[in-house]
């Protein structure tokens, strides 16, 4: 009888933890992609998680200030419907270009270039810390 | 209107390298202390690169 109850706790203990894991691994990744970096501080690692910030949030600032071009949702050009997922994976950081009308449309200059190459970069390594966020939350990583 | 940021080419290749490399090291390594290494290595690699193909470019133009 004794042995039954130890097993059923023993039983519940991980199902509760499973449904917490499952949930984070949700919810992590999703938050990381709109808020870079915040998929690791909302699991506790804060470093990691304002320095994740602090490079992609950097990345498409200073793309934007050197005049990048932030493509929207196209069926043209292979290369512009590219661009645009990279851009998107930027996720909140995008929204945000949008809706207050940031970047250009076309590329006037060099360094504009450069710009446009940064917002898409920034999206994509975006993405490399969501999905990161996600190992982290199924136990994948520490 | 607000002036764009003017970076070299240099400069624009640099802050790049800097900040991709510390987003590689944090994704792609487990430790800490194996994240640091990889950062720093990736930024190396980055700017190795970067300067080997100038130079590169430079044969092709002359």
């Amino acid at each position: 009888m004794e042995k039954t109850e130890i097993t059923a706790s023993q039983t519940t203990q991980p199902a509760a933890a499973a449904t917490t894991r499952t949930s984070m691994a949700i919810v992590a990744p999703a938050l990381g992609w709109l808020i870079p970096g915040a998929g690791h501080i909302i699991q506790g690692r804060w470093i990691r998680g304002l320095l994740l910030m602090i490079s992609i949030g950097a990345l498409f600032a200073l793309g934007i200030a050197m005049d990048g071009k932030v493509y929207k949702a196209n069926t043209g050009d292979l290369l512009d419907i590219l661009g645009f997922v990279g851009d998107i994976g930027a996720g909140g950081l995008y929204i945000l270009s949008q809706l207050l009308d940031w970047g250009r449309s076309a590329i006037a200059f060099a360094v504009a270039d450069y710009g446009t190459k940064f917002i898409v970069v920034s999206g994509l390594l975006n993405i490399m810390a969501a999905v990161d966020a996600y190992q982290i939350a199924i136990g994948r990583k520490k | 209107m607000m002036l764009a940021l003017q970076l070299s080419h240099f400069g624009a290749a640099v802050t790049f390298a800097f900040f991709a490399s510390i987003v590689f090291g944090i994704t792609q390594r487990n430790t800490q202390r194996e994240m640091v290494r990889y950062g720093l290595q990736c930024f190396g690699w980055f700017v190795l690169g970067m300067f080997v193909a100038g130079w590169m470019m430079w044969l092709l133009h002359h």
